[in-house]
């Protein structure tokens, strides 16, 4: 009896055992919920999920953080038939985007993010990657660019959409030579510039001599709050961009500006390509004519420590 | 009368809401604790949380925990409110940093659960619209399926595969560098 009891007692243990081991806790959320978790993870890494259950075979299509680059596109990848690594080619990689955005819903993407090496051939097939009826970023809030080879035109044509950026940092672009815009962006809160162009064109930094500066109709910002202006070597038309933005912005709270060149995000390009007398031209220069119209006290110029 | 008059924000903020789990139990918690959820922020809004405000998707077990992060994470959301204006204070901005490391660190200790809570969670996150804690539970989930391979997930997760052989092959060759 006693035995029959706790052969008993066994049996229901192990029914109970069993019924909480094959709870499938994953693949019994919410769809929605799933798609949440899988736009949490590097692309690749979604899709490898597609394979799990036919449940889980389109969820990631609804992945809405997307980032190719060499790390989800796997550039790097070992080739069995060699017994090489192989590095993928441009041709490659736009092959594999195609794929990926083929399958993709299209809907609920927030972010989007292409990294690699690309040339201009490739343009009019990028254009393919977005939307058909694409008709600018209109609701994008926050534009880096970073070494593009971009023109004056570029620039203002893609702002000219962009109503609602906050942010905006411009570096390393070196065809830019300045940045007009048909209608003021309301909304800009923050304005980073990096200028590496001007040590190309041997210019030298401002004094008197050079001319008056020319400053254009203040064109009102009304939400510029905070502007970083660094690789400021005390050109004359860097002077006059500072000056610019000085009386222009009624609630800039914040203008910092640096001779060093720096950028977010992003490694520091070598400080021995610049010649020491840049950083103290541009302090020079910077303290001398943009402090000085500097009525509202926001300017902070830094100044670069020789580096031994 | 007291309903109407101009001093009441002082009260509002005060205003205590009961929270009633699907097993009948009562939590009392301020609105700025319970408004982290959208749902009941709505609520609130709508003027239906007379008699308390039940849940009936949620236990006891799991909405003390959901408090518990609510509690916590209020506190942050008022200290950041109080600070934003003067984003350009250093010593703001280091206060700022050290609750910041204080609210991961918290965030981290109530990550450390059995998978079912985690579930649990997630669940009780997404009935009440509470994005940080949704994402962060969600989070979770993500980073212990990064890297896996499919074989990996399904063990973990106890995953029948039920897709045919043929539709298998399918996918692997249309994606097939994903797997690779």
């Amino acid at each position: 009896m006693s035995m029959m009891s706790n052969s008993e007692q066994h049996l229901q243990g192990a029914v109970a055992k069993r019924r909480k081991v094959p709870e499938n806790l994953l693949c019994n959320l919410p769809t929605d919920i799933l798609s949440t978790i899988l736009s949490l993870l590097p692309i690749n890494d979604a899709i490898r999920t597609s394979i799990l259950s036919r449940k889980l075979k389109h969820v990631w299509c609804s992945h809405s953080n997307l980032t190719f680059d060499k790390g989800t596109m796997r550039t790097t990848y070992f080739r069995p038939s060699t017994g090489y690594y192989g590095v993928l080619r441009d041709k490659e990689f736009i092959t594999k985007v195609d794929t990926v955005l083929h399958q993709h819903s299209g809907m609920g993407v927030e972010h989007m993010e292409i990294k690699f090496g690309l040339h201009s051939k490739h343009a009019d097939h990028i254009d393919t990657w977005l939307p058909s009826d694409f008709k600018g970023f209109m609701n994008l809030k926050s534009l880096t660019l970073v070494d593009v080879s971009i023109t004056d035109e570029d620039v203002q044509c893609m702002l000219s959409k962009c109503n609602l950026l906050e942010f905006f940092e411009i570096a390393y672009c070196g065809m830019v030579t300045c940045i007009r815009m048909l209608r003021p962006l309301d909304r800009l809160k923050h304005l980073v510039s990096i200028f590496v162009k001007w040590m190309k064109c041997r210019h030298r930094p401002y004094c008197k001599e050079d001319g008056e500066l020319r400053v254009g109709l203040p064109h009102q910002h009304n939400y510029l709050k905070s502007v970083r202006i660094s690789g400021f070597f005390g050109h004359k038309d860097q002077v006059e961009l500072a000056l610019h933005i000085l009386r222009s912005s009624i609630v800039l709270g914040k203008m910092e500006i640096t001779p060093k060149l720096e950028i977010s995000n992003y490694l520091a390009m070598q400080d021995c390509l610049y010649e020491q007398e840049h950083y103290v031209n541009g302090h020079r220069v910077a303290t001398e004519f943009v402090c000085k119209a500097d009525h509202r006290n926001v300017v902070n110029v830094v100044s670069v420590l020789p580096s031994t | 009368m007291a309903s109407a008059g101009s001093g009441d924000e002082k009260a509002a903020a005060a205003a205590m809401i009961t929270l009633i789990s699907s097993d009948n139990e009562k939590f009392e918690v301020t609105e700025a604790t319970a408004t982290l959820s959208q749902t009941i922020r709505h609520m609130i809004e709508d003027g239906c949380t007379d008699g308390g405000v039940p849940l009936p998707n949620v236990t006891s077990k799991i909405l003390a925990r959901v408090i518990e992060y609510c509690k916590k994470h209020a506190t942050a959301a008022a200290g950041e409110e109080g600070s934003s204006s003067s984003f350009s204070d250093a010593a703001f901005l280091e206060v700022d940093r050290a609750f910041l490391e204080e609210l991961e660190e918290f965030d981290d200790a109530f990550l450390e659960v059995d998978r079912a809570t985690l579930f649990d969670l997630i669940l009780a996150a997404n009935y009440l619209d509470i994005k940080g804690l949704l994402n962060l539970t969600c989070q979770k989930v993500a980073d212990s399926v990064k890297g896996k391979t499919p074989e990996q997930i399904r063990e973990m997760y106890n995953i029948v595969n039920d897709l045919t052989p043929e539709e298998e092959a399918e996918i692997r060759r249309e994606t097939q560098w994903a797997f690779e």
